[in-house]
């Protein structure tokens, strides 16, 4: 655990990079821009703006903590992330929500977090387009443009509304993803895939929707990665859905949560139980 | 056609979403009750009903003569099926009213004015996020009073797509994960929104590129069927705005609209025709 002080400053940092980012975003909205893909997914890509966003992203960071580390998405060597992250380093999705941001669409965010120790101690999230900033510290809570946010405190299940997303043109991955579908949907009140991941985990924390999980979530690690998890964008969601008096846990494994790998938002422990009841081992 | 008439009932339509859009905020937020309609995930709450007596209030106070028909009202389906030839408006007073309950941000009013089974004039009002959509027929679609057009987009592997789900048993679920199992893979993205509205005007603003209703068990082509039950009291404002906005909606056979029915609706003819070919 930091010192109060240092926490809310590196909350403010995380804030003022995630507005650069917003910055790069603004700039490029509505503009035709090329691809880069990811791993041979033509559904999976990355663009100038992710790779000017992250770069903005830096600066900012480096202003404040010149010898502190920044791992972005759009990095290339993650070798030693285990140990960054224990000695303290900063992560970055500079645009979460890309294919939202190519389709004109405005569910997209620029994410900062700073993780020491393994755990996340400080994160932002902002969303450009809609104006809002979510952001979070350890112990001191989640907030959205500087209100307090909470969960909804969602207890039953039936009565919960559901977010995941999709990503892939396998038809057997659509299989997997069909037949998850069909066994948890007669158990929750309503059924959404809005877009970026941000979008659902900043959702959980601000009442909006009730539970995020993927249904296909990796099992193994893309090529040149040691982890399947994103943690640029994990770690601020556990921080944010946490401080909101949400419920996280991993998907798979033990722990409290898990950085580098996919883990169950939720309002409630209560709801994350019922989750597994019905979907079992995933 | 009477462009003047038309754009009036349109600012009409959109100060009687606007009014309903009002009513949704003084309840947004406030825990109020819900009365359960047909099945469990279907319910009526007084913001719909209140906002359903502000749209009439506006349209009584522009076109006293006029006949306002809602979603909340007895045979709401029935009466629009007698009225959609002479003249009449509709309106889906809460559009979402799940996501509007659960404070989500997705949920909207629509109300919009049908002639010789023709949408002439239409609005969509989304409060939380504040946007305007509007058209007339014939004057192009608006958001917050600047033109919109679709995307344009006319290949499926790289479309977005939009489909949205209601359906409360086992058996419909199965059948919506065929159809998804079928279009997932064949498109650049899978979204699902808790607003009928907000997936029909993603693709007008060109956030969006094709927005599909599921597919229904009882009929002989399966992945073509007539989707759950239709809702007169919002399709002409879908169909009018997407229109105004450059793209293309046709029923499930690739016909004219239908405004008893289910329409999809696209950015492009070209992509229409590619996603009914791969079904």
């Amino acid at each position: 655990m930091r010192f109060r002080d240092d926490l809310e400053l590196r909350r403010r940092v995380a804030e003022e990079a995630a507005r650069a980012g917003g910055v790069v975003h603004r700039k490029y909205r509505g503009k035709k821009l090329a691809r880069t893909i990811h791993d041979g997914e033509r559904a999976d890509y990355a663009t100038q703006v992710d790779f000017e966003a992250q770069e903005a992203v830096r600066e900012v960071v480096a202003r404040h903590f010149p010898h502190e580390r920044v791992i972005g998405e759009e990095d290339e060597n993650f070798d030693d992330i285990a140990e960054e992250m224990e000695r303290g380093c900063w992560f970055t999705d500079p645009l979460d929500g890309t294919q939202e941001f190519v389709h004109g669409a405005p569910g997209y965010s620029c994410i900062v977090v700073y993780v020491e120790h393994g755990a996340p101690q400080a994160c932002a999230a902002y969303f450009d387009a809609w104006g809002e900033m979510f952001s979070a510290a350890d112990g001191l809570g989640s907030t959205l443009n500087g209100a307090p946010i909470r969960v909804s405190g969602q207890q039953e299940l039936s009565g919960a509304v559901f977010s995941t997303a999709y990503r892939g043109t396998e038809v057997a991955k659509a299989q997997g993803f069909a037949a998850r579908f069909v066994k948890l949907v007669p158990h929750v009140e309503g059924f959404r895939m809005p877009g970026a991941p941000s979008v659902m985990a900043c959702g959980v924390a601000a009442g909006r929707y009730d539970l995020y999980v993927y249904l296909s979530a990796r099992l193994e690690p893309p090529p040149a990665r040691p982890f399947v998890g994103q943690p640029w964008e994990t770690a601020a969601f556990i921080l944010l859905v946490r401080e909101a008096g949400g419920a996280v846990q991993p998907l798979r494994g033990e722990g409290d949560y898990d950085v580098l790998g996919h883990n169950i938002y939720a309002a409630s422990p209560l709801l994350i139980e019922q989750f597994r009841a019905v979907m079992g081992d995933m | 056609m009477d462009d003047a008439l038309n754009s009036k009932r349109r600012a009409v339509a959109e100060e009687a979403a606007r009014a309903a859009g009002a009513v949704h905020m003084r309840y947004y937020g406030t825990g109020i009750d819900r009365v359960t309609k047909a099945w469990r995930r279907d319910f009526v709450t007084k913001a719909d009903l209140e906002a359903q007596a502000a749209v009439k209030d506006v349209i009584a106070a522009h076109f006293p003569h006029d006949l306002v028909i809602g979603e909340e009202d007895e045979d709401a389906f029935n009466r629009i099926a007698a009225s959609i030839e002479t003249g009449c408006w509709v309106t889906d007073p809460l559009d979402g009213t799940a996501e509007f309950l659960h404070t989500g941000a997705f949920f909207s009013s629509v109300v919009s004015y049908v002639e010789r089974n023709f949408p002439l004039a239409a609005a969509v009002h989304a409060p939380f996020t504040d946007e305007l959509y509007s058209a007339a027929r014939g004057l192009g679609a608006t958001l917050n009073g600047a033109p919109i057009r679709t995307s344009g987009a006319d290949a499926l592997e790289d479309a977005m797509f939009v489909a949205s789900y209601t359906a409360p048993t086992p058996e419909r679920a199965a059948w919506f994960a065929r159809w998804m199992e079928r279009v997932m893979p064949a498109v650049g993205g899978w979204r699902m929104f808790g607003s009928s509205a907000l997936c029909a005007m993603t693709v007008a603003a060109g956030r969006a590129d094709i927005y599909s209703p599921a597919p229904e068990p009882m009929t002989a082509q399966p992945l073509l069927g007539q989707p759950q039950k239709p809702q007169p009291w919002e399709t002409p404002a879908y169909v009018l705005i997407v229109e105004e906005a450059g793209g293309a909606v046709a029923n499930i056979h690739g016909n004219a609209p239908e405004l008893l029915g289910f329409n999809i609706y696209s950015a492009s003819r070209a992509l229409l025709d590619e996603y009914l070919a791969l079904l």
